[in-house]
């Protein structure tokens, strides 16, 4: 019963977003832009060194993936969520990127290649310090994929509640962005072992 | 239209703090909402001033971290090659790239190929015409072909193109003898690209070129 009715109120979150559009443009206001400084104080000693990274910009609802501080791809976020303790905005690095199931080959075999269509559009991604992006795709799209994600959430809360979870390590913060699928997939294939993710507010 | 969409959402939500405890702290657009709570248009404009002077100053510290003149990205994902100068795309390229394939080494447990187009930034190491291939140990495995001991017997002609750009640890961005697979995962690493798009990287990429691939 519990699932069921977390399932139609994150539904009809869903549906009917808090804003009308996906993204929120904020008042140049000093919070604003002061957070702005911090993400490119911590982006300029990422992007000194020869790497890809990427940014989430949560004010705009965009990932991007930046290399040099250029911007070489832009993922919009259609809805974000977060939960857990303190502000969301930092540094943080990947730890695993989305497994990914690879053909083996075998001599004078012809195998399909991986491709981007073979990622996936739900997964869940752990960052070190203390951070989980749970990213799925809408509930319009995809609904047994997004219903799966939210029991799975569900699930977690309820076993954490009972002290039977098992956390090898401290999350803090946990934010769930919902991606279309293509995007989902898109940023899978972006990520790397050990990227660098920021996350703060850019002005435009 | 946005004040009556949240209704159903900030109650729904409502009801499920009450029951499970487990609605969000902060969710897309509040963020612009805790940001106009701030003061008067006045006072707010007077403080922003030194703030967008640092804001001005650190973004040129960052475009500066860029590259000077050209420079080449690469999508694996979408199998496109792009050289940039700026913003500005000289040129778009429809290219193939690594397969994502894996294949054992023989003799050597857990040991493995794994035919990716490496991430991150690299950059061109080595502009060659003409190039040969020399084929490495995998090319012959793969087709249940003995690896010869004589290093004569491992090279190739007129496979890679008219060119190749090394970006290191063997890696090439060159031609192909298939451009039907263009746009495809199809290589074991390497960047291929068209004839006609090759001479135009060819002719912008310097030795020391960045080269972006993600």
């Amino acid at each position: 019963m519990f699932p069921l009715l977390t399932l139609v109120f994150l539904l009809a979150a869903e549906l009917y977003p808090a804003t009308s559009g996906a993204q929120v443009t904020p008042p140049l206001d000093p919070g604003a832009v002061s957070e702005a400084n911090r993400l490119l104080e911590e982006e300029l000693k990422v992007a000194a060194r020869p790497q890809v990274y990427v940014v989430l910009d949560l004010s705009r609802s965009v990932v991007l993936v930046k290399g040099r501080g250029i911007e070489l791809s832009q993922i919009p976020i259609v809805h974000w969520r977060q939960s857990g303790d303190g502000a969301v905005t930092g540094v943080y690095r990947l730890r695993t990127r989305p497994p990914v199931n690879r053909p083996k080959a075998a001599p004078t075999d012809t195998l399909s290649p991986i491709e981007l269509d073979d990622m996936p559009e739900a997964y869940e991604l752990e960052f070190d310090p203390g951070l989980v992006i749970a990213v799925s795709p809408p509930a319009g799209e995809r609904f047994w994929t997004w219903a799966l994600t939210v029991l799975r959430e569900w699930w977690m809360f309820v076993w954490a509640l009972l002290g039977l979870g098992t956390t090898p390590d401290v999350v803090n913060i946990r934010l769930y962005l919902t991606l279309s699928p293509s995007a989902g997939q898109s940023l899978a294939w972006s990520l790397t072992d050990g990227m660098t993710l920021l996350i703060g507010r850019t002005l435009p | 239209m946005a004040t009556g969409a949240r209704l159903p959402h900030l109650a729904l939500c409502g009801l499920g703090v009450l029951m499970f405890g487990m609605v969000p702290s902060v969710e897309s657009g509040s963020v612009g909402t805790q940001m106009a709570k701030e003061g008067p248009p006045s006072s707010l404009s007077r403080a922003v001033q030194p703030l967008m002077a640092r804001h001005t100053t650190l973004k040129q510290k960052l475009a500066q971290l860029g590259p000077t003149g050209h420079y080449i990205v690469v999508d694996t994902g979408h199998n496109r090659l792009y050289v940039k100068r700026g913003k500005e795309t000289v040129l778009s390229a429809l290219a193939s790239t690594g397969s994502g394939t894996i294949l054992d080494k023989p003799n050597q447990p857990g040991a493995q190929w794994v035919f990716d187009t490496p991430r991150g930034e690299f950059t061109i190491q080595s502009k060659l015409t003409n190039p040969v291939w020399v084929k490495p140990d995998w090319a012959f495995l793969e087709e249940g072909l003995t690896v010869p001991s004589n290093p004569a017997q491992r090279v190739e002609t007129g496979i890679l193109g008219d060119y190749a750009l090394g970006f290191g640890k063997g890696y090439f961005i060159h031609g192909t003898l298939y451009p039907r697979l263009l746009g495809k995962n199809v290589t074991h690493g390497c960047i291929r690209l068209s004839d006609d798009d090759l001479r135009s990287v060819y002719k912008l990429a310097r030795i020391g070129t960045p080269l972006m691939i993600f």
